[in-house]
C-alpha cells in the first residue's frame, strides 16, 4: 500500500488540510507493517499496527504545547482530543475537530495553524517511512 | 577490550581485487594468526602456493592461517573453525571473510551481530571493502549491489589506482555514499596490515573503546546545520556538501543518503527503543547502517551504544561512563531512501513518552 499516492495534496486552506490529515491518519491507523518471512534473522512475522502509536502521537502534541506554553492548545487537545472514559487521545476526534464541518467548534487560527502544521509534518513523516 | 575474536568482513564487487589484496597480505607473518572464511575460491583464488592442505572445509595455508570455505551455512563454518581451535589443531586471534563479489553483506553482518552461537566467541570489528578505481564508477551505476558493499563500508580500498586517471569525481561519491569510511590507496595490490585493519575496528562489547573514533560524526557535520526543533539537530550530508555538484545523487541515482540526527537533552530509552524498533520494522531493508550513543533519561551518566545493519541490531550496550566531554545523543544513518527529515520527525514523537498507566477496558 502507497499511503502517499492515494491522498490528495497539502492545501492551504485549514479545513480541506484537516480533511486531508483525517483521511491519512485513518488510512495510516490501520496500516500493517510485517516482517518478510523469508529473513534468516527469525524476525519473520513480526507485524505491529501504526495505531498503536496514536497516544504516542498525541503525547507529543501535548508535550509540545506545554513546552511552548500554550494553554490553549493544551485546553484544545483535552477538549477535543481526549477520552474522559477511554482515558485515551483520538486523533480522529481531534482532526474532526479541526474540520469543524458544523461550525460548532470554532478554533482560534493560531491554534487550529499550528496544530494542522505538526500534525502535517509528523503523519507525512510515518506515512513516508510506511512507504 | 572483550576477549572475543575480532572479525573483519572483506567484500567488494567482482574484479574489484579483494581476492588479489587478501592472497598478498597472507604472505605476511603479521597475519598467522588470521583464519580465512571465503564463500568459494574464485579464478584468482588465494594464492595456491599458500595451500598447504585440506581437510573438508578447513585448509591449512603454509603461512599457517586456517582457510574456511562456505559451502552452505555461515554459522556452520564458525563452528568448524572454533572446533577446531577448542581441539587444539589450530590457533587463531581473528578471522577475515571475504564475501563473493555479487553478495550482500548484510546477511553475513546479521549473523555476526545476531547469531549467539558466532557472538559468543566473535565479534563483528569492520567492514572493509574494495573499489575498483577504474570501473568503480560505472559499477556503482549498474549494481545496488556494490552500492550496498561501500555504503555499509567502515574502509573502503580504492583499488588499481596506478590505472586509473583523475579519481575526483569517484571519490566525492564514494564521499557521498559513506562520509566517516577512510579511504586508502592500494597500489599494485599491496598494501600493509596496518593500512589495511586500521585502527581494528570498533568493540561494541569491549566498552572502552573510542566511540568517537567509531561514529565519526563529523564526517556526517558539513557546511550547513539545520534546527528544524528547538533542541534537535541533524545534519543531512550529500544535500550541503562543498562537492555538491559533483555527489548529486540524482545524477547517480544511488539512493543512498548519509546523515546524522543529534539530541541536546537527554531521551527516553523506552520511547527511542520503541521508535528504533518501529523503524527498523517498516524501513529495515533501506537501513543500511545505524550506529550511535544515546543520552538516556532513565539511566543518567550511562551513554547506550547502539549498531544496527538493517533491521537487525546488535544488543544495545551501557557504558560505564560517557567516552568524552560531549555527551549529546548522536545518531548517524546510512540509508536507502528515508529522508533525513522522516527520520528527525518520528523520533520527535517517541524520544519524550512518558510512562503510560495500562488501559482501562
Amino acid at each position: 500500500m502507497t499511503l502517499m499516492a492515494e491522498l490528495p495534496p497539502v492545501s492551504t486552506d485549514p479545513r480541506e488540510e484537516a480533511k486531508r490529515l483525517l483521511g491519512l491518519w485513518e488510512t495510516l491507523s490501520r496500516a500493517h507493517v510485517s516482517m518478510g518471512a523469508g529473513c534468516g534473522c527469525g524476525a519473520g512475522g513480526v507485524t505491529l499496527v501504526l495505531e498503536d502509536f496514536e497516544q504516542d502521537i498525541a503525547d507529543y502534541l501535548l508535550g509540545e504545547a506545554e513546552r511552548n506554553k500554550r494553554v490553549d492548545v493544551v485546553a484544545f487537545l483535552y477538549a477535543h482530543a481526549f477520552g474522559e472514559d477511554t482515558q485515551l487521545w483520538s486523533l480522529s476526534r481531534l482532526l474532526t475537530a479541526l474540520v469543524d464541518e458544523d461550525g460548532s467548534i470554532q478554533p482560534a487560527a493560531d491554534v487550529r495553524a499550528g496544530l494542522l502544521q505538526r500534525m502535517g509534518r509528523t503523519l507525512s513523516s510515518f506515512a513516508k517511512l510506511h512507504g | 577490550m572483550s576477549n572475543k575474536l575480532p572479525v573483519t568482513v572483506l567484500t567488494g564487487f567482482l574484479g574489484s581485487g579483494k581476492t588479489t589484496v587478501l592472497a598478498r597480505l597472507l604472505k605476511n607473518p603479521q597475519l598467522r594468526d588470521t583464519a580465512i572464511i571465503v564463500n568459494e575460491f574464485g579464478e584468482v583464488g588465494l594464492d595456491h602456493d599458500l595451500l598447504q592442505r585440506s581437510d573438508e572445509d578447513l585448509i591449512l595455508l603454509a603461512n599457517g592461517c586456517v582457510c574456511c570455505t562456505v559451502r552452505g551455512d555461515l554459522v556452520e563454518a564458525f563452528h568448524t573453525l572454533q572446533a577446531q581451535r577448542a581441539s587444539g589443531s589450530v590457533a587463531f586471534g581473528r578471522v577475515i571473510i571475504e564475501t563473493t563479489g555479487l553478495a550482500d553483506p548484510a546477511p553475513i553482518l546479521h549473523t555476526l551481530m545476531s547469531d549467539e552461537a558466532v557472538t559468543a566467541h566473535y565479534r563483528l570489528a569492520q567492514v572493509i571493502t574494495t573499489l575498483d578505481a577504474v570501473n568503480a564508477m560505472a559499477t556503482l551505476d549498474q549494481h545496488p549491489e556494490a552500492v550496498k558493499q561501500a555504503a555499509v563500508a567502515d574502509r573502503i580500498l580504492l583499488t588499481k589506482t596506478d590505472l586509473a586517471g583523475d579519481m575526483v569525481a569517484l571519490r566525492a561519491r564514494i564521499a557521498a555514499l559513506n562520509p566517516a569510511a577512510p579511504v586508502v590507496t592500494v597500489l599494485n595490490g599491496d598494501m600493509g596490515v596496518d593500512d589495511f585493519f586500521g585502527d581494528a575496528g570498533f568493540d561494541i562489547t569491549g566498552k572502552t573503546a573510542s566511540v568517537q573514533d567509531w561514529l565519526r560524526i563529523e564526517a556526517y557535520e558539513p557546511d550547513h546545520t539545520h534546527h528544524d526543533h528547538d533542541h534537535n539537530r541533524g545534519h543531512h550530508h550529500h544535500d550541503h556538501s562543498a562537492h555538491e555538484e559533483a555527489v548529486d545523487r540524482n545524477r547517480h541515482n544511488d539512493r543512498i543518503s548519509a546523515y546524522s540526527v543529534i539530541r541536546d537533552q537527554p531521551i527516553s530509552w523506552a520511547g527511542f527503543s520503541a521508535w528504533l524498533d518501529m523503524v527498523s520494522k517498516m524501513r529495515g531493508d533501506d537501513l543500511l547502517r545505524v550506529k550511535g550513543i544515546v543520552n538516556v533519561i532513565e539511566h543518567p551518566g550511562r551513554p547506550v551504544v547502539i549498531h544496527g545493519v538493517q533491521h537487525v541490531f546488535h544488543p544495545p550496550v551501557f557504558l560505564d561512563q560517557w567516552p568524552g566531554d560531549d555527551h549529546r545523543t548522536r545518531l548517524v544513518f546510512i540509508t536507502r531512501d528515508i529522508d533525513r527529515e522522516d527520520i528527525d520527525a518520528t523520533l520527535q514523537v517517541f524520544e519524550h513518552r512518558k510512562p503510560r498507566p495500562p488501559r482501562t477496558a
